[in-house]
């Protein structure tokens, strides 16, 4: 909760008297590495808000969430929430249909895994992502967007690295 | 937009630095049981004397399914190592005037992964059979719960899962003279991650791991 706020706060002041980029994107998780050996495929979720700084170049705040399941007849199921920072360079931003860009994250990672009744202790840890986009118009001043990210929470150890693919819709407004 | 992005992100690291870290992927990607490496060893010293042997000897079938067998001092165990979940061969006998009457075989889930602290599973069975003319009833349940992470009594062994079994077993012949003998049995044990049980501690016995060889 008061992260939350606070990112709403600090979205809202950066958001004040710039052009934005607000975003919306869902996508497919896949685990790389021993650990995601008895998850399955994972849901990903984000929002995100960024200052277009120039058409080419947006650097904002995202919040995005992945959940994964068990892999076969368990219960277990396991939570990713990560506020982060992030930053994309399109390539032809006037570009009606072919818009390719990329980008990069880095922020924190909460995740917490749960199995038959029982949640270990949740953990707070770094993470990176860096991406590749297509990005293009779908009409009525929203664009959309696919690609793939290759995602990595360095925890204790061992890091959890998956492999992201990316579908989301935005939207530039000028305040 | 500088000024607003380095408080925000000073904000995000104050806010994560009040929670803990713990190595949870290092967990989720250790093998609590590695009971599927052909040749792998665990020696075991028993208080007051004494040491176990367990070795994985082959491939094996077992209820028509592959499995693992496992020397556990002079008695065969058979398992099976899934992705998800590790499986028991659950083989219950009983002697009834001098013959041995199998009761329940049946490949039984003895635990799921990734545990997690609170995990609870309980399997359980009821059935019988009849040798000689006479009905004997068999009913077994089981629940694994783990107590929560740490180290190993010996303190060997980190990032251990802890757990207590606990397993009722009742078996009545069912005939004059004959009353129901209830087993109970509690066992705590402690899964090492990449090596598997380092320690189990019964009432009446404790096992502590002194070696480990892993198999191929």
């Amino acid at each position: 909760m008061k992260l939350a706020m606070i990112m709403a706060f600090s979205v809202a002041f950066a958001a004040a008297a710039m052009n934005v980029d607000l975003a919306v994107s869902t996508g497919l998780s896949y685990p790389t590495g021993t650990w995601g050996s008895s998850l399955n495929t994972g849901l990903d979720a984000g929002l995100y808000a960024a200052w277009m700084a120039s058409p080419s170049l947006r650097a904002g705040l995202g919040l995005s969430m992945s959940v994964f399941g068990s892999g076969d007849q368990g219960a277990a199921s396991m939570t990713l929430l990560k506020p982060h920072l992030r930053a994309a360079y399109y390539l032809r931003p006037w570009g009606r249909v072919f818009n390719p860009g990329i980008l990069c994250a880095f922020g924190m990672c909460r995740s917490s895994l749960s199995n038959s009744g029982g949640t270990d202790p949740a953990t707070w840890d770094p993470y990176w992502t860096v991406g590749l986009r297509w990005n293009f118009s779908i009409g009525g001043g929203f664009r959309g967007e696919v690609g793939s990210d290759y995602t990595s929470v360095m925890a204790e150890m061992q890091s959890g690295d998956a492999f992201n693919l990316q579908f989301g819709i935005s939207r530039e407004v000028a305040l | 937009m500088k000024r607003t992005l380095i408080p925000m992100l000073a904000a995000i690291l104050l806010v994560a630095a009040g929670c803990g870290r713990n190595p949870l992927y290092f967990r989720m990607g250790a093998d609590y049981y590695p009971i599927d490496q052909i040749g792998s060893q665990w020696e075991y010293s028993i208080a007051g004397g004494g040491t176990l042997i367990v070795q994985v000897i082959d491939q094996t079938e077992r209820g028509e399914r592959a499995c693992y067998r496992v020397l556990t001092g002079a008695d065969y165990t058979y398992w099976i190592a899934n992705e998800g979940y590790l499986e028991f061969y659950e083989d219950h006998r009983v002697m009834f005037n001098g013959y041995e009457v199998p009761l329940y075989q049946a490949w039984v889930t003895w635990l799921d992964w990734p545990l997690t602290t609170g995990y609870s599973r309980t399997d359980s069975a009821s059935t019988f059979a009849v040798s000689q003319g006479v009905t004997i009833s068999h009913d077994w349940l089981r629940t694994s719960t783990v107590l929560g992470i740490g180290t190993s009594p010996d303190g060997r062994w980190e990032q251990c899962y802890h757990l207590v079994q606990d397993e009722t077993t009742i078996n009545w012949i069912r005939t004059p003279g004959f009353e129901p003998e209830t087993t109970v049995v509690q066992r705590e044990l402690w899964l090492a991650p990449d090596v598997g049980l380092v320690e189990r501690q019964t009432a009446d016995s404790t096992l502590t791991l002194v070696s480990y060889t892993q198999g191929n």
